[in-house]
């Protein structure tokens, strides 16, 4: 299945696509109600486009920060192996296991 | 059980002095957890071990005269989507069953450096999403007043736990209104301070752009004890700033002498028609009578964008979610499917089967407004109407010293009620999404009750302040407080009446 | 080959370079390329809940410094982004990237042989993935080693300028001395801080609109750069001459494929089997990869298959200005580029393009030069010596021409020298005595007082030689040349060894015709 965008996620195959893209296996009994909420959602959020927005910017940060304000590039301690890998679901001596991974 | 209605500012003092031990208070808080929240359900879990050992060490401290601080011997409860280093820290979800975070969020660090003791964890809607705290795997907090109802969310347990006596003081989290529904459903103070004042390190991300950490208690003096621990540039969160011109103590500094007169309130006209509650809105005319009494001026804004900051609120908010909660995937930590194939159905299975149908819900919208082809038309568009919308409260706070209005359109629901619908749950954020979008300061005060059916349910005010005017707004919060003075009720059945 | 010659060769390529900083991007962990997995790691570059990035000082500043040096359209600020997909390297499942506001917008690159300028599309930041293992596990599991997780990397984009191989060698070596020269980065290849991936289409000469581009990736040296770029061109023509399209997308190099361990249909298959022929025909030409098979470009993803990366600004990082004053004293501060030293020392100095390409390698070479030049000497002189007897000592002892034991001032002496003595003396007498007993060239000649031998005595000594050695002289009138040498030797021998040859066969000529005119 590719991960490539979803046509609109109200019809099964945008639907499919998307919760492949999200990474979310879901039972096809509950694909119907999905769709239905989220094709609700969307139409209520079409309300947005009334607002007037031209020459808005979009970006939401303050002011841009200063090279200066940066963190020095120091070294900290690391965690050893043990700790690092404390909280792994599946591991071997050295790391996170994971089923095998084509190419890439 | 006499520490329990009494305000964190009165324990520290006696922590400090010596009329008790941080020991025994912390002995009596979870002596009074064990006795009294089986009907509430605020903690997920309580570290008796971690407490007491803290406990110790901050008498034997007093014990060598050393200085103790702010908040010395003081339990608190801290919202299990902030971190606690050792102990177990699930964002109230299956995802992090378990999981024990390497460190403290700066926020509880800082607590724990002014000598607060942390009782335990409380519950939560998953990651912050939702408005009930009635989903979670660990099941739904209850509301103190009525047990029978919501306590609110997404902190209902934080609200829960200070409104019923259990901690005179909270950590919880805002997203879209999180700290101050709860509060308003719950009877107690709830603060969400500006974006950038409290350190998100160690805080379970839901919208980045968007959480904040702040403190609920039942004063506003003691939220101004709390806010003087907790605000702080952090190296550690670039998205912090320190308050502008900040002395050692502001909040407590601008409580001072605190007083309505001469202060503008601007009531925002659009609110009184999403106001769903008749008895809400008229617990909102009796403030302003009672703000007025003590000399302010109440005058009519406009918040035109009002309709729009809820659409706004779920594309931003889904989006970041989406990218945020991309992490859970059975690889590094959290849940893993015990039967999967290859890669990518391990990570689909195991977020599949550990997240609650409104987090996967909120991931999928958030995937789709980002998606390649409509991008500009959904997120770009939010973030620019959301620009707007901070610009019309700028406008809106022209000439005034903060907006007033309602916190939650409704009181405290029955459980299960909204349940069926999550568009009706969202609708209760109204009031509260806008100020997150705008990264402004608000606070939730208690402002009386409604009796919609013959028990007494708390409806709380809000407040509304310029970016990082915080002190400010917490001293015009302590007149109103002061001007409102409320009779003291308790909740029924949990011990410690007035 | 005249299928390949039909068509222009159009290249673009994509580089990853990992920044030379003690700590990663985003963290505090040590850049330390170690064996042992996962042990440099901490909660944030591990991705775990409620972390957050705070953005390397140094990193930033040589992305910066590489952006300038490009000449890139610097904004007012830049911003980070993230790049949402999700694998089992990435431990957010997010990688923090720049797409909409990168570093370094556009620039320009001078090559260092040709002087061709190549259009930059764009350098951004961005930190890398972990590494995943795969032995030991048995083929069915991997793991994963998140070591690497967090390290700082630039990526640095072309536009689609190259037309040949060579140029792409050119642009390689070029971006390489540059990325050192500059501190940015370690940039070898070998040990994993530079990573290269080329784009690659083909089209008619004349035609206007570019072929479908197909991405290469997994070229770990250069000449695996070369030879997947000359077997992807062969590949892509092949396709076309047999009437068929290259399709957009993704190939991975493979350095030895063996078609008989391939299993079937793994095979690139494009070029169906009855027009392999002339694919093979091209692929025949190419040299070998090690154990004598050809590499090959292989299916990877497709363009349908491309990610959707939902890319949206990093809400957790502000924006970094990038303040005039400091791009001015970043831009002041700037060595001269590999490019522009070629090609000053070509226009200037007036060297040839090789020697000048030398020097534009070596930059330690390139300042001995100029030293020397400094020195006093010319540059044609200073470059010879450099080139042939400074090398030389450089290669013999193993060192840089930082290291070297001969200050440039006394080779500058010695090609003062030159003037006054015979080259060949000074450069085969005082030189190696130089060396040896490290003092200047004035103090040698004073120290063993070497002289030039006067032309009269030189005249004197070749005259006595051809005198005692008639059988010798009997020999050079036969016509045999090499005879010659038996009275230089003498010459040599008489004057212990300070005449200069050229000058006692200079006399051995007038002697010759003298004897000829004779008969």
């Amino acid at each position: 299945m590719s991960d490539a965008s979803p046509a609109t996620p109200l019809d099964p195959e945008g639907l499919a696509a998307l919760t492949n893209l999200a990474r979310l296996e879901l039972p096809d009994a509950e694909r119907a109600a999905l769709g239905e909420h989220l094709g609700r959602i969307l139409g209520w959020v079409a309300e947005l486009d009334s607002v007037e927005t031209e020459g808005v910017s979009p970006s939401q940060h303050d002011a841009p920060r200063t090279t200066e304000s940066l963190r020095p590039d120091a070294v900290r301690p690391s965690l050893e192996r043990e700790r690092a890998l404390l909280n792994a679901p599946a591991r071997d001596p050295l790391g996170f296991l994971v089923p095998r991974v084509v190419s890439e | 059980m006499s520490y329990a209605w009494e305000s964190a500012a009165s324990l520290a003092a006696q922590v400090r002095s010596g009329e008790t031990t941080a020991r025994a208070l912390t002995e009596a808080c979870l002596a009074r957890i064990e006795a009294v929240d089986g009907e509430l359900g605020c903690f997920l879990r309580t570290d008796a071990e971690g407490a007491l050992s803290a406990a110790d060490a901050i008498d034997a401290r007093r014990a060598a005269g050393e200085e103790l601080g702010a908040l010395a011997g003081v339990p608190v409860g801290v919202k299990d989507n902030l971190c606690t280093e050792g102990l177990e820290t699930t964002a109230g979800s299956r995802m992090l069953r378990g999981h024990r975070p390497l460190f403290d969020a700066s926020a509880v660090a800082r607590l724990k450096a002014a000598d607060a003791v942390v009782i335990g964890k409380l519950n939560l809607d998953e990651f912050g999403m939702g408005s009930s705290t009635e989903h979670g795997p660990d099941g739904p907090t209850r509301n103190p007043w009525d047990r029978t109802r919501v306590p609110g969310g997404s902190s209902g347990g934080s609200a829960a736990a200070v409104a019923g006596g259990l901690v005179p003081l909270s950590l919880g989290s805002d997203t879209g209104g999180s700290i101050r529904q709860p509060a308003a459903l719950c009877g107690c103070v709830g603060v969400k301070p500006s974006y950038g004042l409290v350190s998100r390190s160690g805080l379970i991300a839901f919208a980045s752009s968007l959480d904040v950490v702040g403190p609920l208690t039942r004063s506003v003096a003691d939220a101004a004890l709390a806010l003087d621990v907790l605000v702080g540039a952090d190296p550690a969160d670039m998205t912090t700033h320190a308050l502008p011109g900040a002395s050692p103590a502001p909040f407590s500094a601008a409580l001072e002498g605190a007083s309505l007169k001469g202060k503008v309130l601007g009531l925002v006209r659009e609110y009184r028609e999403l106001t769903e509650d008749a008895g809400v809105w008229s617990a909102v005319e009796a403030a302003l009578d009672a703000a007025r009494a003590a000399g302010a001026e109440v005058r009519e804004v406009s918040l035109d964008l009002t309709s729009a900051a809820i659409p706004t609120y779920q594309v931003v908010s889904t989006a970041e979610a989406s990218s945020n909660l991309g992490r859970y995937d059975g690889i590094h930590y959290g849940h893993r499917a015990q039967e999967a194939g290859d890669i990518v159905q391990l990570m689909s299975r195991s977020r599949a089967e550990a997240f609650g149908p409104e987090v996967q819900r909120r991931i999928l919208l958030g995937t789709f407004v980002l998606s390649s082809g409509f991008y500009d038309a959904y997120y770009l568009k939010a973030q620019k109407v959301r620009r707007q919308i901070a610009a019309a409260f700028a406008q809106a706070l022209e000439g005034v010293d903060a907006l007033i209005g309602p916190t939650s359109p409704l009181p405290a629901f029955k459980l299960g009620e909204r349940e069926q619908d999550p568009l009706a749950m969202y609708a209760v954020d109204v009031f509260t999404v806008s100020t997150n979008l705008a990264g402004l300061p608000a606070i939730s005060l208690p402002a009386g009750s409604v009796s919609p059916e013959g028990t007494a349910l708390p409806v709380g005010v809000q407040l509304t302040g310029r970016r990082d005017s915080d002190p400010a707004l917490l001293a015009l919060a302590a007149g109103l407080e002061a001007a409102l003075a409320l009779p003291t009720t308790r909740p029924a059945g949990l011990g410690g009446q007035a | 080959m005249s299928a390949l010659d039909a068509y222009e060769l159009v290249v673009g390529m994509e580089v990853h370079a990992q920044l030379n900083t003690e700590s990663k991007l985003f963290c505090g962990c040590k850049v330390e390329p170690s064996a042992e997995a996962n042990t440099w790691t901490c909660p944030v570059c591990l991705g775990h809940p409620g972390t957050l990035p705070v953005l390397n000082q140094a990193a930033f500043r040589k992305a910066l410094t590489l952006a300038v040096a490009l000449e890139s359209d610097l904004e007012a600020a830049t911003e980070l982004d993230r790049k949402n997909y999700y694998y089992p390297d990435l431990p957010k499942n997010y990688q923090i990237s720049q797409i909409y506001h990168n570093i370094g917008p556009g620039g320009t690159i001078e090559l260092l042989r040709s002087g061709q300028r190549v259009r930059m599309h764009n350098v951004h930041l961005e930190e890398d993935a972990g590494k995943l293992i795969h032995e030991g596990g048995g083929g069915k599991t991997s793991t994963v080693d998140l070591n690497r997780a967090g390290t700082p990397l630039a990526e640095i984009v072309t536009h689609p300028d190259f037309r040949s191989v060579d140029e792409v060698d050119d642009y390689m070596e070029t971006l390489t001395q540059l990325l050192r020269v500059l501190d940015i980065s370690h940039a070898r290849m070998n040990e994993g801080n530079l990573r290269f991936e080329a784009s690659i289409s083909v089209r008619k000469h004349g035609e206007e609109e570019l072929g479908p581009r197909v991405e290469i990736k997994n070229l770990n040296s250069y000449s695996a750069v070369r030879r997947a770029i000359d077997y992807e061109r062969a590949r892509q023509v092949a396709l076309l001459e047999a009437g068929l399209e290259p399709r957009q997308e993704t190939r991975l190099w493979s350095e030895d494929w063996d078609p008989r361990k391939t299993r079937a249909g793994a095979y690139e298959q494009d070029v169906p089997a009855e027009h392999r022929a002339p694919l093979e025909a091209v692929v025949a030409l190419l040299p070998p990869g090690k154990d004598g098979w050809r590499g090959r470009t292989g299916f990877m993803r497709s363009k349908e298959d491309t990610q959707d990366y939902r890319y949206f600004p990093e809400p957790d990082l502000p924006p970094i200005a990038l303040a005039d004053e400091e791009v001015a004293a970043i831009r002041g501060a700037l060595p001269e580029l590999p490019g522009a030293r070629r090609r000053r020392f070509v226009e200037s100095l007036e060297l040839a393009q090789k020697a000048a390409e030398v020097l534009a390698r070596d930059y330690d070479l390139a300042d001995y030069f100029e030293a020397v030049v400094a020195g006093g000497a010319a540059p044609s002189e200073a470059i010879n010596l450099v080139l042939n007897q400074v090398a030389a000592l450089l290669n013999e002892k193993g060192l840089g021409a930082a290291d070297c034991p001969v200050p440039p001032a006394w080779v500058a002496e010695l090609i003062g020298l030159m003037s006054e003595l015979p080259k060949d003396l000074v450069l085969k007498k005082v030189w190696p005595k130089v060396i040896k007993e490290e003092l200047s060239p004035r103090e040698v000649v004073a120290k063993h007082t070497i002289e030039a031998v006067s032309a009269d005595a030189i005249r004197e000594a070749t005259d006595a030689a051809w005198a005692a050695n008639p059988k010798a002289v009997a020999d050079i009138l036969a016509g045999n040349k090499k005879a010659a040498g038996a009275i230089v030797g003498a010459v040599m021998k008489a004057t212990k060894g300070q005449a200069g040859p050229r000058d006692v066969n200079a006399r051995i000529q007038e002697l010759v015709k003298e004897a000829q005119d004779r008969q």
